[in-house]
Formats: structure tokens, sequence, C-alpha cells
């Protein structure tokens, strides 16, 4: 398959990031990130970065719902 | 292959049994199905086996799969790397498929012994095969007789085998143990390495096999790990602290098992995957199979936390 033109959504730092193959295979060899999905599109990768911090914002809704619960 | 015949010519790298993604509506997320192939691809692997066990084959009709094999080759991916795994109990049905994946042009299938009717005795799986064998073209064609006892509670024994090899051996490029059960592979081994490769499922296999190519579920998660075990490197960690043990792929795949245990293995696999791409989407299954409960999703995600998954290994 070629990967050339595809998208990634990495996590490095504790955030996502889309990140083109090219710019991926830049990255130099010591950086610390982990590789989520890859995908055909920047549509499809931006798509799920949406679902993902959206998720993420729930999460945090539901910590801080608790706290004032409590 | 060292242990088989022509040294694995038809199978190089690590073909994922790959698990399917479910809608809530209980249709295949063809989209996530697709994503997760690639992404499984950037990680090294070479093949995707569709629909096999992992892949709950068994809960899929034809039509569900070709359409699914379709999209994916709609959308990039290369259909040499695909193989179908055919579980269908009608012959003319499992033809069907195996014309399908023909003219798809995909790698190869895979063949599983009817499971409808017990017990069958050795004419009748013999005569079934010879029956799906005459239904079929003459082609290119890769066939792999797919042992799966566990599911499909067939065994195929070594006398219906070796009918199968004598008659349509050059249809066949490869037996599947898929039992987990390491002994069946030495067995098959002993008795048809001659004649045909043998492969296995068992990633404490691959050693044995000492192969070019193997099939895995684990690599569904953890693909570079097995990749290192097929290539014989040894380390798959790669935060090295002075005094520490560097563990080997083998270690890693014991200590991944053991997160596994005494756990249903496509809910398990499924709510790993999950973790991973953060997506509880895939903890979906189609009916009857199902997610795992609170406490088995505690106890594995527990395991998974002390298994410690390294970039360099996922």
């Amino acid at each position: 398959m070629d990967f050339k033109n595809t998208w990634y959504i990495i996590e490095r730092d504790k955030k996502f990031e889309i990140i083109s193959h090219d710019d991926l295979m830049a990255l130099e060899e010591s950086t610390q990130y982990q590789m989520i999905q890859n995908y055909k599109s920047h549509h499809e990768a931006v798509m799920e970065m949406s679902r993902l911090v959206m998720q993420d914002i729930s999460e945090v809704n539901a910590k801080i719902n608790l706290l004032k619960k409590n | 292959m060292n242990t088989t015949k022509g040294t694995s010519s038809n199978l190089t790298g690590v073909w994922v049994d790959t698990l399917t993604p479910i809608k809530e509506d209980r249709h295949i997320d063809l989209h996530r199905l697709e994503s997760h192939i690639r992404t499984l691809e950037t990680k090294g692997a070479k093949g995707f086996l569709l629909f096999g066990f992992l892949g709950e084959g068994a809960s899929f009709s034809s039509e569900e799969k070709a359409e699914a094999i379709s999209y994916l080759i709609k959308s990039g991916i290369e259909p040499s790397t695909l193989a179908l795994a055919v579980s269908c109990n009608a012959a003319p049905d499992a033809a069907r498929l195996i014309h399908f994946a023909q003219s798809a042009h995909l790698h190869g299938v895979t063949l599983c012994a009817p499971n409808f009717y017990k017990p069958l005795n050795h004419l009748g799986l013999c005569a079934y095969f010879d029956h799906l064998m005459a239904l079929l073209p003459d082609g290119e064609m890769k066939h792999y007789l797919h042992l799966l006892p566990s599911s499909t509670h067939v065994d195929v024994p070594e006398s219906v085998l070796s009918d199968i090899i004598s008659k349509h051996g050059k249809r066949f490029l490869g037996i599947l143990n898929d039992s987990g059960n390491p002994g069946i592979t030495h067995d098959l081994i002993k008795t048809f390495a001659s004649q045909i490769n043998i492969h296995s499922f068992n990633e404490f296999d691959i050693k044995t096999l000492n192969s070019a190519g193997t099939f895995s579920g684990m690599a569904n998660v953890i693909p570079r790990v097995v990749q290192h075990l097929l290539h014989q490197e040894q380390n798959t960690q790669a935060t090295f602290i002075p005094g520490m043990k560097v563990k080997s792929p083998n270690d890693r795949l014991l200590e991944f098992n053991e997160v596994m245990a005494k756990m249903p293995s496509i809910a398990a696999y499924k709510f790993l995957l999950a973790q991973i791409y953060h997506d509880t989407t895939w903890l979906n299954s189609r009916p009857p199979l199902y997610r795992l409960d609170q406490e088995q999703m505690n106890l594995v995600s527990k395991k998974f936390k002390s298994f410690d998954l390294q970039t360099s290994e996922e």
C-alpha cells in the first residue's frame, strides 16, 4: 500500500495530533509519540480527531461533575 | 520455512487474523476495518486474513464478506495482501465465495471442514472436499486447509488430510493449525512437511516452524512483537535501563498470553483495541458474541497496564 499521501493521528505529550506521512517520516528518531491510526484522507483523520477530542471533553466533564457532587 | 515444504514461498511476514469492527446497528464497520488494516500495515503487517475465527467469520453472510472486501480494495488496500476465510457448511456457498476471492485477486482462501453434522466419518469428509474442488474452476487461487477443531468441533484426521493432499495437493498451499495445540503442529510437520507447507495460528509455534510467514491473532494488538519473534530479533522493548532484564519477544508473548488468560478471546482482543484506539465502538461484536462484562474488563485492563505495552511493540 502506498502511504505517501496518507495521514496519521498520533499522541504526543498527551495530546492528539494529525500529521502527514511525510512529516511523520521526518520526525527525529528520538521523538516520543504513539501512533494511533492511519487514514487515507485528511478529512477522515480530522473526523476521528474530532471524535477523540469530544470524547476527552466528555470524560473531563464527567470528572468535574463528580467533583461538584462531592 | 525450514521444516516445511518450499520454505514458505507463498507466505511471508505476519498475516493478521483480523478482528472485525461492528457498528451499533450490528453491521460491519467498513471504515474502521479499513483504518485498522492500514494502521497494522504501517506497523509492518504483511497481510490480513479476513473473517477467520477472530474475525467472527461465522457471523457474516457471504454477501457481507464480499461487500467488505470490495470496499477495502476500492479504498486502496492491495488485494494480494488479503486472504478470505471460507467457513460455509454448504459446498456451493463455499465455492461461490472462493470464486469471488479468485475474481478479486486475493492472496488466497482458507477452508474449514463443515461443522453442522457430527460425527463425520473419513469418507464423508473426503467426499466433501472432492465435491467442493469439483465446483471450482482450475486457476491460480491458493487454498489453505484450516484446522479449527475448537470451533468446528470436527477433527480432520490425518487419513483425510492425506487423501486431500494426494488428490488436490496442487491446489493446496498449506495446512493451518488453528487448534491452539502445539502437539498437532509437531504431528503435522512429522507427517506432511515433505508434501505441503505447515502453518500455525499459535504464535508459540513460530520458533518450531522457523517460518518466513505466520498467521497471528496477537498481531492485532502487538504486531511488532510477533514480527520480532518471526524475524528472530532479540529485543522488543525500546526502553533500556542499566541492570534491567531485557525481555525477549517470547517472554513478551508469554506475558501477553497471561493478559488474555481465561478470557473469551474475541471480546478480550476487541477490548484491548478499544483501549489502544480510544474507541469504544471496538467493544461491539455481532450476537451471539458479546463484549466482556465489567468485571472481566477491569481484570484485563489491570493486566494490560502491568504488561506495559511499549510503542516499539504495538
